[in-house]
C-alpha cells in the first residue's frame, strides 16, 4: 500500500520489479548467485531528498548503479520521466557521487576535474567555467581550486565529487554515503547544500547513507531495504508515527521508585539510573491508555515527586531497527512479507 | 566532430598536465628505455664484435627496437588505465559522464601515439648518437613510412582492446602484460623472412610482423614501400590491422557489457 504521504507531483523515476542478481563468472558456480535486488518497486516524486537506507549488503548501492546505468538489471524496468510527467526514451544525465572523494583524478586539481568531466559531457566551456567557479565557491573551494585534489583534506576531496556531480546541472543526482568519514563541519554543509538544491533549484536527489542522523536531517522520503527487498518507503513523520509506541520515561527518586515498583509489577517497564544521583529513569512499554491510567494511579495516590515525564518518540534509529527487526522475523517465518507506507503488504 | 575535437583537446590537455606535473615518471620511463637499448646494444657487440654483419643488422635491430616500443605502449595502455581508473573510482565516474568508453579509448590511443611520437623521437635521437648510425631515410618515402607505423600501431591498439576488455573484467592483469612484451620483443627481433611459408603465415598474422618487415625495407634497405613489389604486403598490413581493430573492439565491447552485468565496472 503506498502512503498517505505520497505527493501528487511528477516522477523523476520508477523502478518497475527490479531485479538484480549477480552470478559468479564460473558457470558451475551458478549456486553461488546473490540475489543484490529483489523485485524493487518504486517511484520517487521530482525535487525530493530521498534517502536508502539498509545494513550493509542491502542492495542500497546496486540500486544506485542500476539507477545510473552502471550495472545492467537481471529483470525489472527503470523509467524516468521530464518534468511533465512524459516518459523520457533515455537516461537523463545523472550526477553521481559513487565512491566518495575516490571519484576525481586526484593528480588533478579540482577545477581541472570539472573541465575535463565537462568536456566529456560536451558542456560549453564558457558553461563549465561559470559553474565550475559557482559550484567551487558553494562549497567554500575557492580558495583550493587549483591545488592539486591529492593535496585536499578528505572532506575536501568529497566536496570536489560532489561538485563535479552537480556540473551541467544533472536533474538526479545519486549520492552513495556521501558525508562517510567527513567531520561534523563538513557533513553539516553538504546536508545545507543537499536541501538547497532541492528547496530552490528542484532537484531530486537519492542518497544511501548509514548516518541516521543525515537523512532524519535531510530526506523528505526514507526507503528502508533488508536482502535486496524495499520493506518500507514513506515519509519520515509517517514511519515514526506507525512506529510510535505508548512509552513513557519517568524520573523520580529512587526511594519513591522502591516504594511504587511492586505496585506497577504488571506492567512492562525497563529502569536505568538517572544522570542525577539518587534519581532513576523508568521507561513503561504500554499497550494501551487502560495500562497508562494504571501507571498513574499509584503514583498520583502515594503523591510520589516526579522530576519529569515524557513519551518516549522513536527515532528514525529506532523505526530503521524496528522494521529491519520485523523484517527478519517476518522474513524467517512467513518467508516473503514486506511493508510499505508503514504497513504490513 | 566538434565534440570528437572536443575530447581530443580535453585529453591531450589531460596528458600535458600530468606529464607537466609528474615529469620524473616521462623521464624514467625515457631512461629505462635508452638503457635497455644500450644494454641490448652493448651485449650483441660484444658477442659479435664490430663486424660488418653487425653494422649491417644494426639499423634493423634499432626499427624492431622503436616498434617493440609502440608494441608495449598499445598493449600497456589501456589494461594500465583500466587497472589504475578502476582503483581510483575513476573509471565509473568516466561511465556516467561518457558511455561510449571505446571511443573515448580510440581517442585516447591516437593522444597516447603522438606522445609516443614525441618519445620515440628523443629515444631515436640518443641512440643514434650512441650508435654513430643513421637510419636511410628517403624523404619521398617519409609519407609511406608514416603510414605502415600507423598501420602498425592501429593493429596494436586493436590487440591492446582484447587485453583491456579482459582488464574491464578481471582488473589485475598486469602479469599477462608483462609476458607479452616478452613475446613482442621476441617476435620484433624474429627473422620472419628467413623462415619456412608456413612459419612466415603464421608470425604475418600477428600485429607488428608485417609492419617491422615493411619498415625495415624502406629504413634499412632504402627501397620505396610503395613500389608494386611491396603493395601486397602493404594491403595485408591494412587488412592485418584492420582486423586486430575490429575483433579487439567487439571483444572489448563484449567485456564491457559482461561487466556492467556482473556489476565490475566499479570492483577492484
Amino acid at each position: 500500500m503506498r502512503s498517505a504521504g505520497s505527493t501528487a507531483s511528477a516522477p523523476a523515476f520508477e523502478l518497475s520489479r527490479l531485479t538484480k542478481t549477480f552470478y559468479p563468472l564460473i558457470p558451475w558456480h551458478r549456486h553461488r548467485a546473490v540475489a543484490a535486488v529483489r523485485e524493487l518497486n518504486l517511484k520517487v516524486p521530482r525535487g525530493i531528498v530521498f534517502s536508502l537506507l539498509g545494513p550493509n549488503g542491502a542492495g542500497k548501492t546496486t540500486t544506485i548503479k542500476l539507477l545510473a546505468g552502471l550495472i545492467l538489471p537481471t529483470q525489472g524496468a527503470i523509467r524516468f520521466f521530464d518534468v511533465n510527467g512524459r516518459r523520457l526514451p533515455h537516461r537523463p544525465r545523472i550526477g553521481a557521487v559513487l565512491e566518495g572523494s575516490r571519484n576525481v583524478y586526484w593528480r588533478l586539481s579540482p577545477m581541472e576535474n570539472l573541465y575535463y568531466f565537462g568536456e566529456l559531457n560536451g558542456i560549453p566551456r564558457s558553461e563549465i567555467r561559470r559553474q565550475g567557479t559557482e559550484l567551487l565557491a558553494m562549497f567554500e573551494l575557492a580558495d583550493r581550486a587549483h591545488s592539486s585534489v591529492q593535496t585536499l583534506s578528505r572532506g575536501m576531496q568529497q566536496k570536489v565529487a560532489i561538485a563535479l556531480a552537480l556540473l551541467g546541472d544533472p536533474d538526479l543526482l545519486l549520492l552513495d554515503e556521501p558525508t562517510l568519514g567527513l567531520d561534523v563541519e563538513s557533513a553539516r554543509l553538504i546536508r545545507e547544500r543537499l536541501r538547497h538544491l532541492v528547496e530552490a533549484r528542484g532537484k531530486t536527489i537519492v542518497l544511501t547513507t548509514h548516518q541516521m542522523e543525515l537523512a532524519a536531517g535531510v530526506a523528505d522520503r526514507i526507503g528502508i531495504m533488508q536482502q535486496g527487498r524495499l520493506v518500507a518507503e514513506d515519509r519520515l513523520g509517517n514511519l515514526i508515527k506507525f512506529f510510535r509506541k505508548q512509552d513513557y520515561e519517568l524520573e523520580l527518586p529512587r526511594a519513591s521508585w522502591a516504594e511504587v515498583k511492586p505496585l506497577l509489577s504488571r506492567l512492562s517497564f525497563s529502569e536505568a539510573d538517572s544522570e542525577e544521583g539518587g534519581y532513576v529513569l523508568v521507561t513503561f512499554h504500554l499497550k494501551d491508555a487502560r495500562e497508562f491510567y494504571e501507571l498513574i494511579a499509584p503514583l498520583k495516590e502515594r503523591g510520589v515527586p516526579l522530576r519529569s515525564v515524557r513519551q518516549v518518540t522513536p527515532t528514525l534509529e529506532d523505526v530503521f531497527v524496528e522494521i529491519t527487526r520485523r523484517y527478519r522475523a517476518e522474513d524467517a517465518g512467513a518467508g516473503s512479507a514486506a511493508m510499505q507506507g508503514g504497513e504490513a503488504k | 566532430m566538434t565534440r570528437l575535437v572536443r575530447l581530443l583537446q580535453a585529453e591531450f590537455i589531460r596528458t600535458l598536465i600530468l606529464r607537466w606535473r609528474y615529469p620524473l615518471e616521462l623521464f624514467t620511463g625515457l631512461t629505462v628505455m635508452y638503457l635497455i637499448f644500450l644494454g641490448l646494444f652493448l651485449g650483441a657487440r660484444s658477442l659479435v664484435g664490430e663486424t660488418k654483419s653487425f653494422e649491417l643488422s644494426l639499423s634493423g635491430f634499432i626499427v624492431s627496437y622503436l616498434m617493440w616500443f609502440f608494441a608495449i605502449s598499445a598493449l600497456s595502455r589501456l589494461t594500465y588505465s583500466i587497472e589504475v581508473e578502476s582503483s581510483q573510482g575513476v573509471l565509473e565516474q568516466i561511465y556516467l559522464n561518457y558511455p561510449r568508453y571505446l571511443l573515448l579509448q580510440y581517442v585516447r590511443g591516437f593522444v597516447d601515439f603522438i606522445e609516443g611520437l614525441i618519445f620515440i623521437a628523443v629515444l631515436l635521437g640518443l641512440i643514434l648518437l650512441t650508435t654513430q648510425k643513421a637510419l636511410l631515410m628517403d624523404w619521398g618515402n617519409a609519407g609511406p613510412v608514416a603510414l605502415v607505423v600507423i598501420l602498425t600501431v592501429i593493429g596494436l591498439q586493436g590487440f591492446g582492446f582484447l587485453f583491456g576488455g579482459l582488464a574491464l573484467l578481471f582488473k589485475r592483469i598486469g602479469q599477462v602484460g608483462g609476458v607479452l612484451q616478452f613475446g613482442f620483443f621476441l617476435l620484433a627481433y624474429l627473422p620472419v623472412e628467413r623462415m619456412s611459408t608456413a612459419g612466415q603465415h603464421l608470425l604475418y598474422s600477428l600485429p607488428l610482423t608485417q609492419g617491422i618487415r615493411l619498415l625495415k625495407l624502406a629504413l634499412v634497405e632504402g627501397r620505396p614501400i610503395l613500389a608494386a613489389v611491396n603493395l601486397g604486403m602493404l594491403s595485408g598490413l591494412v587488412v592485418n590491422s584492420l582486423c586486430y581493430l575490429l575483433i579487439g573492439s567487439a571483444f572489448f565491447l563484449l567485456c564491457e557489457k559482461k561487466a556492467k552485468i556482473d556489476g565490475r565496472l566499479g570492483q577492484y
